[in-house]
Order: structure tokens, then sequence, then C-alpha cells
């Protein structure tokens, strides 16, 4: 194999699994945003925390208490930190976000999102401290070869992860009676409450697999990011990058433009060096606003969630 | 169930025939009563046999929806005032009246889309005046919204699982329903794996239709119907909620064109600026030269 085409695999490869990470932390913003036309600025914490939760029950519940080899301990993290998330997104819609939409009021919600942003990075600040823990994933240290291409177990896991995530929430959308009532929801809220649904419990349902999704994020993204309360907030502004490029509310528009990203971040590091990523990404963004404001495919637009 | 499907599709269409006219006759003798004061009248005797006594459906006659002094407004604007109408068990109903005179109002009012924020809305002897839309539906009110407002992007079948959610859980059920509407609406089994956003708008129309009758309900509510369809698909539309009601389940019905509306239902209400100007058999009210001029143009007596 010529070694440009190996360095060209290598480094798609290397975007792919960046991409899947930023796919995982956007597709939770894109879910929200086409099921209840609001952006939720929390998100970002809710990937620090599944990024805490995955580093604590990793680290000291499942190897301590538990006595379970590095391997499975993180596999398992990797599920506390999706139920810490989906929890969590629970509790906060139920005190916070709920009471405020029954109001009627569309900003009020949102800048609660902000308000709700706040507490919890403060919160975890004031459990965790301003230090960064380091959190090592026990698969980064294995590197798997094919040929000249490289990659650590840990990225692979990435990637099957994801896909199997990305693949279990269409397969909810498109095949499930909650899933179709969830679409029904975004397209037109009113009309499904004709039909019997209650969209007060769907809106729920959205934000708890939303925060799932920011928890599951959180436990892969842990061992790459530098981890500290602020965590999430370092990968959440790609991530609205790659909502706005997808089109905003549209799923398949976000998973293409998220892997998109990486794929440019990994070619960007080879060749123009990785103190460009950002410039690069909001030119392309930039760009993306002024060409196409409605989003990737917005042509052959689908439809949204 | 399958009762009702039988009573949808194998009634034959003499006897029903022959009870409609019976119910004109019996209306046109009271036709000198005066049209305004005659809300609360027993219905027609069309549908004192309607052969389908599926197990939600009371005794014919008995007084299904009641709504009591109704104010409803949008923000602190009322836009309709101290609406008090009842829809009898087997009844069809219409509402007329010109653009914005609060018939879609009154209607949202009804299936929960708005708060009353006075008066007593009351069905099947219940107070409902605070349930919300979904709670209504599951109560047996269904809605066929002004303007069709079918998923777009849903597929046929798919809009019509959507009616049918309150079966989620019974599969099979669902499944036979959709089978009814697609026996019933022919063109739905054609487009079933369509998107609902690329039907024409008589498609949409009998697909908003089908959606809402996947709940079984006890009380149609429609909306305008016959908005922006050819006649000939009006036509299809009207017949399909003349054997509906004949089926059992009792229609209210807002409706623009007012000759359609007085045609098709057995007694009818005229609103004005937010409130009920006028009610009675639609027989009386096509009488009324009130209602003549300002709602039926050009129609005289003896015509229709």
């Amino acid at each position: 194999m010529p070694d440009i085409l190996a360095l060209v695999l290598q480094q798609t490869l290397n975007g792919v699994y960046l991409g899947c990470l930023y796919v995982l932390v956007a597709l939770g913003l894109t879910l929200i945003y086409g099921v209840m036309n609001q952006i939720n600025f929390a998100h970002a914490d809710f990937v620090t925390i599944g990024a805490f939760t995955a580093f604590f029950s990793a680290s000291r519940l499942a190897t301590h208490v538990l006595g379970l080899p590095d391997a499975t301990a993180y596999l398992l993290s990797i599920f506390f930190a999706m139920g810490a998330g989906a929890l969590l997104g629970y509790l906060i819609n139920a005190a916070v976000f709920a009471p405020l939409r029954d109001r009627g009021d569309e900003l009020r919600p949102l800048i609660a999102t902000i308000g709700v942003s706040v507490l919890l990075e403060n919160g975890q600040l004031a459990l965790f401290g301003p230090i960064p823990y380091s959190f090592d994933s026990p698969f980064t240290q294995h590197t798997l070869r094919l040929g000249k291409i490289f990659f650590s177990a840990q990225s692979l896991l990435v990637v099957v992860v994801a896909a199997l995530a990305i693949g279990g929430l269409h397969a909810f959308m498109r095949h499930t009676y909650l899933g179709k009532a969830l679409r029904a929801v975004s397209q037109d809220r009113e009309t499904a409450g004709l039909m019997g649904i209650n969209e007060r419990y769907l809106i729920g349902l959205t934000i708890v697999i939303a925060s799932a999704l920011a928890g599951l994020a959180g436990a892969l993204l842990g061992p790459v990011i530098v981890l500290t309360p602020f965590a999430g907030s370092s990968v959440i502004v790609k991530a609205f990058a790659i909502v706005i490029i997808g089109g905003f509310g549209n799923m398949e528009g976000t998973i293409i433009a998220g892997i998109l990203v990486g794929i440019i971040e990994a070619f960007t590091v080879q060749y123009l060096g990785s103190g460009l990523i950002d410039l690069v990404v909001f030119v392309l963004l930039l760009a993306m606003l002024a060409v196409r404001p409605t989003g990737l495919i917005a042509e052959r637009r689908e439809e949204n969630v | 169930m399958s009762e009702a499907q039988s009573a949808w599709q194998s009634r034959p269409p003499s006897a029903a025939h022959s009870a409609t006219q019976s119910a004109t006759q019996s209306a046109t003798q009271s036709a000198t009563q005066s049209a305004t004061q005659s809300a609360a009248q027993a219905p027609s005797p069309s549908h004192s046999q309607s052969g389908s006594p599926s197990p939600v459906i009371e005794s014919p006659g008995a007084k299904l929806l009641e709504l009591q002094g109704v104010e409803l407004a949008y923000g602190d604007l009322p836009a309709c005032r101290d609406i008090t109408l009842q829809v009898m068990q087997g009844e069809i109903v219409s509402l007329i009246g010109s653009n914005g005179a609060g018939k879609s109002t009154t209607l949202r009012g009804v299936a929960g889309l708005m708060r009353a924020r006075r008066g007593q809305i009351r069905f099947r002897g219940a107070d409902i005046t605070q349930m919300r839309a979904h709670e209504r539906l599951l109560a047996g009110i269904a809605l066929v919204p002004e303007g069709r407002r079918v998923f777009p992007y849903l597929t046929v079948r798919e809009n019509l699982e959507m009616g049918g959610f309150r079966y989620r859980a019974d599969k099979p059920r669902v499944d036979r329903l959709i089978e009814q509407m697609m026996e019933r609406f022919p063109r739905l089994r054609e487009r079933a794996t369509q998107p609902a956003g690329t039907l024409s708008g008589g498609e949409q129309q009998m697909l908003a239709l089908a959606r809402a009758l996947m709940s079984e309900p006890v009380l149609l509510c429609l909306d305008e119907p016959s908005l922006g369809l050819a006649p000939i698909i009006v036509r299809e539309i009207f017949q399909s909620i003349a054997q509906i009601n004949r089926a059992g389940t009792s229609v209210l019905l807002v409706e623009q064109n007012a000759r359609y509306a007085l045609d098709c239902a057995t007694r009818g209400y005229v609103l004005q600026t937010g409130r009920i100007i006028a009610s009675g058999a639609c027989v009386d009210l096509k009488a009324d030269p009130r209602v003549q001029e300002a709602y039926l143009g050009a129609l005289k007596h003896g015509e229709s």
C-alpha cells in the first residue's frame, strides 16, 4: 500500500472516531431542538456529569468495591454514565423545564437551561474541585494494527458504541409506537395532542434520551478531554456547529455533519497543524450559514428527528 | 367492533334513505316554529334505529355534549362569548357563520386545544372543562382540525397509527382499524407507504378523517372539511360523514359552506362575532330569512 493512501486512510479513520464522539454529543442537542424547538444550553454539563460518573464508577466502585478488572469496569461505567445522564435529565425536566413550559412561554425555559448549566457546573466544582482528573481508559493502551494503519482499541470501542447508539435511536424512531409519536410531536405538537398523545410525557422522554446520550458521550470522552467540571464546554461549541451544519433538528444531517467535521479535523491536524482546528471548523460553519443556512441536507429534507 | 364495521359498510342504502326522508318530513312540519329557540329539541328520528350498538354508545337522544356559557379567548381577546349548545347522541350538528365568527374556536374549545375561561363543558355527563386535548380524546372526542394537519413526514399508515395511539398496546386492534380505514378509503391503501405530505388535498382530508376515526370516537368534530377541495371530493367527504354518523358516531361540524352544513346536519347553530344568534333544526334555519340572506346567498324557497 502506498504511503499516501495509508495516510489518508489513517486520518479518515481518526476522523470517524472523533466524529462519532461529536455525533453522540450533538444528537442530544438536535433531538431536543427537533421535538420541542428549544436549545438546551445545559447539554454540555450532562456530558461532564457522564464523564465524572464514568470516572468514579470505573476507578472506585467497579474496581475497588466490586473487584472487576479494568476493562469490564470501564465498559460497566459507560452504562452508569448513561443512567446518571438519564436520571439527571428526568429530575431537571420535572423540577425546572416542565413547570416553566406549562406557563406557555418559550423564552423562560431557554433561559432556565443557562441557569441549570451554571448550577450544574458550580455544583460539580464544589464536589470535585478545579484540578483535572486523569481518566485513563484501559482500552487506550491496546493498539490494533491493520497493515500500515494503527488504531487504539478505545477508538474501535467508541465507533462501535456510537454505531449501536445511533442505530438503536434510529430503530426506536422508525419502528416503535413511541418513537413515531415523538416524530409526530416534532412535526405538529398540537395535532399530536388531538391523537391522544400526551406531549408533556413525550417531551420528558426526549430530554431523558438526550441526556442519556450526553452521559454516554461523557463516558467515552472522559479519557480524551481534560476532566474538570467544565469539560463539557470544550466540545459543546463544536457540537453546536455540527448541529447547525447538519440543519437544526435534523438527525441524519447531524450524523453526517458530525462525521464530516471529525474527518476535516483529522486532516487539519495532519496538514495544517492542530492549532488551526477551530479556525477551519468555524470558517466552514460561517460558509455553511452563508451558502445554505438551513443545513446540509435541507434540499431533500426528509424530516426532523 | 365487528358490528361497527358491518354497520359501516353493509347498511342497505334504501333503509338509510327512507330514514333520512322521514326525518326531513317530520322536521318540515315544525318549520313554522321560531328558528332561534329550539336548540334543545329532541334529535331527529333518523338515528333512533341506527343499528350499531358499539359498547360506547348510550341511549339515543341522550345529551352527549353540553356547552354552558363558555367563553374562549386568545390571550385577552375573547373569540367566543357565552356559547351554549348541545349535541345529542346520534346527531349531526352544524355550526355556521362567517369568517371569524368563532366557529373554529368553539370546536377547539370542545377538543381541548383551548381552555374555556368561563363556563362549563360537559361530555357524557362528566365535566371535562379542565381536561387537556389528549384526555378528551380518551374520553371519546376526536377533532379533524382545520387545514387537515396530517403529519407530513410520517407515512399514511403511520398517520393512521397515530390516530390509534390510544390502542398502541393492542397491535391487532390497531391493524384491524387501519384495515377498516383502508377498506373505507381505498386511496389510502394505494398511498400507505407515502409520506402524508405528498398527498393531494382531498386525500389528506380523507386521511385526517380516517386518522380521527382510528380512536373510535363517540363524538367526531370536523373543522371545515370542505376547505379548498373540489366539489366532487367535498361530496365524497360528506357522504362519508353521513355514513360515519349512521354507524353511530355523533358529529359536530363547522363549515363555511352553510349549504353543505345545513343539508348534512339535523340541527344547526348560527354564530356571529363570537355569539350564537340563531339555532334550530336545519330545515328551519334554511327557511329563516336572516340565514338565507347572510349565508345561503341565492338560495330560494323550495330549492334543495
